[in-house]
């Protein structure tokens, strides 16, 4: 069974921002609401300090917490190993926003124009429609594209068209997407060569997207 | 500057005060109810605050949900405690409600068959502990937020629960004292007396309980350690020290224990307004204490803006931000709520206790 995840090299990470946008353009997200960023912080201890871009997003956990405290059952894992909402389940207690230790999801409490002078354009009025008011929403590691994908016979992670939009913009090619359960594909092979390792592993979430070149205190 | 947790704020810490408030009251009513014939307005009052403040809490809660219309759907997923705390506090309304609606009002089934009464007490006892500490286990399992994820949380909140509903019964109880005459005035003042010393001991104990959460969440880990000195030295500290541990613990029991020391010596309108007094401050503080723990929830993720990043909130649009601009500390809208909750408490004791005419009581009403 296939087992989704992502490796991110934070040697190669300019902190450009463009996967943030990339899903931002790709998903449609209103103002206020971001699925994938990028937090810049610090680290080590002065006089030998470094900037970190450390780009952000749903972990898609193998243990997710924000499964577990979802009341209506709306967060739920799919088979392939991606957690996603189902919006029309969702009532928007945010218990998961509580519940997770990345803080990667978001409360979407209304949708308003990137331009209230001119409204919603077109683009927003198509996009704007995939979006519930009053729900948590979060990187689902483009499940439009990877669903399609199944269809046309791409391969997530190999075709461009079948890969999420923030592994396909990066411009240092630091992201790569894949099964992890394939020790072939370039993603597990990534991992072990750079002994890549996930956010936070003490809280037992069990993430899935591992980071190259994190400093020791992250 | 630290940020504070706002995602849950006001409805929540509402929700929290008015569950446990509640089940503190019909905790009180019931526990009355089994002592002695002598306090049986006492339980009376304990089971007529109990389940319609947990309804009044339960509403505040559904109004936080993004999709109220959708809120049947909480009962869906046996491993969240949403889903849990959902049904023991839906069997405990009920039982309450029943309890109220065949003793109090508008049927009398149950006044003459005490048995009956003393099972469905116990029953609903049961559910309102169970109320109280999962308000605590609520937060408590929250990995995520190291300040929360303790197992004093619970106790905290049972213990505040149990304090605040003594201290409604006892602004109940203070409130009748001026209705009634001879035997049954006695009784009311023997109750009044008797929930002060229980309702000291309470305060007493969440003041200890509570010494016991801050010390150990301030050694867990850099994150709750900093939610700790949030409410200490921070932002916070005002609310904290001036509205919960000052007027909503320490008063109190400096009230309730001069009027043990000095039971002898003072007055009865004297006791019973200071009886009165020190309810009124424990209810204030059991709201101060919710809206604290919340605010205080820091959790230990990243923040969603890296450092410096709000500075540029300014150059954008009002509708881009205000959905989603940090907050540091509690604003004097805050501030008001608190202020506001104690000048409404006082009221309904004054205007109840000195305006509102005695009902009429029937020849054959005996104690």
């Amino acid at each position: 069974m296939v087992r989704y995840g992502m490796y991110i090299d934070m040697n190669r990470c300019i902190g450009c921002f463009g996967c943030a946008l990339a899903c931002k353009q790709e998903n449609f997200t209103p103002p206020g609401i971001w699925w994938s960023r990028v937090h810049v912080t610090e680290a080590g201890e002065p006089p030998n300090t470094t900037i970190i871009n450390k780009p952000l997003q749903c972990n898609h956990c193998d243990n997710p917490p924000c499964v577990t405290v979802c009341p209506t059952g709306a967060s739920y894992k799919r088979a392939d190993g991606i957690v996603v909402v189902d919006q029309d389940k969702c009532i928007g207690c945010k218990y998961c926003i509580q519940a997770c230790p990345y803080g990667v999801r978001a409360y979407l409490s209304k949708i308003v124009p990137y331009n209230p002078q001119q409204g919603f354009n077109p683009y927003e009025q198509y996009g704007y429609s995939k979006h519930q008011e009053g729900v948590v929403e979060k990187c689902v590691f483009c499940t439009q594209r990877i669903d399609a994908a199944a269809n046309n016979g791409l391969k997530p992670g190999v075709d461009r068209a079948a890969t999420p939009a923030c592994v396909i913009t990066c411009v240092a090619y630091a992201r790569v997407f894949g099964d992890l359960d394939d020790p072939n594909s370039e993603v597990s092979k990534m991992i072990a060569k750079n002994g890549a390792r996930p956010l936070r592993p003490e809280f037992g979430t069990k993430p899935k997207i591992y980071y190259a070149g994190l400093p020791q205190e992250m | 500057m630290t940020i504070l947790q706002t995602t849950w704020s006001w409805y929540i810490a509402w929700y929290l005060f008015l569950a446990g408030a509640g089940a503190g009251a019909y905790l009180t009513g019931a526990i009355a109810g089994y002592l002695n014939n002598k306090y049986r307005l006492a339980s009376k009052i304990g089971v007529a605050l109990g389940a319609p403040l947990v309804v009044i809490g339960t509403l505040f809660l559904v109004l936080d949900l993004g999709h109220p219309e959708r809120f049947l759907l909480v009962f869906s997923s046996p491993s969240s405690m949403i889903t849990i705390g959902s049904t023991i506090i839906s069997v405990f309304m009920i039982l309450g409600l029943i309890h109220l609606g065949f003793w109090i009002w508008p049927f009398k089934l149950l006044e003459k068959r005490p048995a009956a009464r003393k099972a469905l007490g116990l029953l609903g006892a049961i559910f309102a502990v169970g109320t109280a500490v999962y308000t605590g286990i609520l937060l408590g399992v929250v990995n995520a937020t190291p300040f929360w994820n303790n197992a004093i949380l619970p106790m905290l909140f049972l213990v505040s629960a149990t304090s605040t509903g003594a201290g409604a019964v006892v602004v109940g109880l203070a409130v009748y004292h001026e209705k009634r005459t001879g035997e049954e005035q006695q009784h009311i003042l023997e109750s009044i007396k008797t929930l002060g010393k229980f309702d000291a001991v309470l305060v007493a104990l969440e003041l200890i309980v509570l010494f016991f959460y801050m010390a150990v969440t301030s050694t867990v880990n850099p994150t709750s350690s900093e939610a700790v000195q949030l409410l200490t030295s921070g932002a916070l500290a005002p609310l904290f020290w001036g509205g919960l541990i000052a007027a909503g613990l320490l008063v109190p029991l400096l009230i309730e224990t001069w009027g043990i020391i000095r039971e002898k010596a003072i007055a009865t309108g004297t006791l019973v307004l200071s009886a009165a007094i020190s309810g009124i401050l424990v209810l204030v503080g059991g709201l101060v204490l919710r809206y604290s723990v919340l605010s205080a929830g820091i959790p230990a993720g990243s923040p969603v803006y890296s450092p410096g990043q709000e500075a540029f909130f300014p150059w954008y649009p009002p509708q881009w931000v205000s959905a989603f601009l940090p907050t540091y500390g509690p604003s004097a809208i805050d501030y008001a709520i608190v202020a506001a909750f104690f000048i409404v408490l006082a009221a309904i004791y004054f205007v109840g206790a000195k305006i509102i005419p005695a009902p009429k009581l029937s020849a054959a009403k005996k104690v």
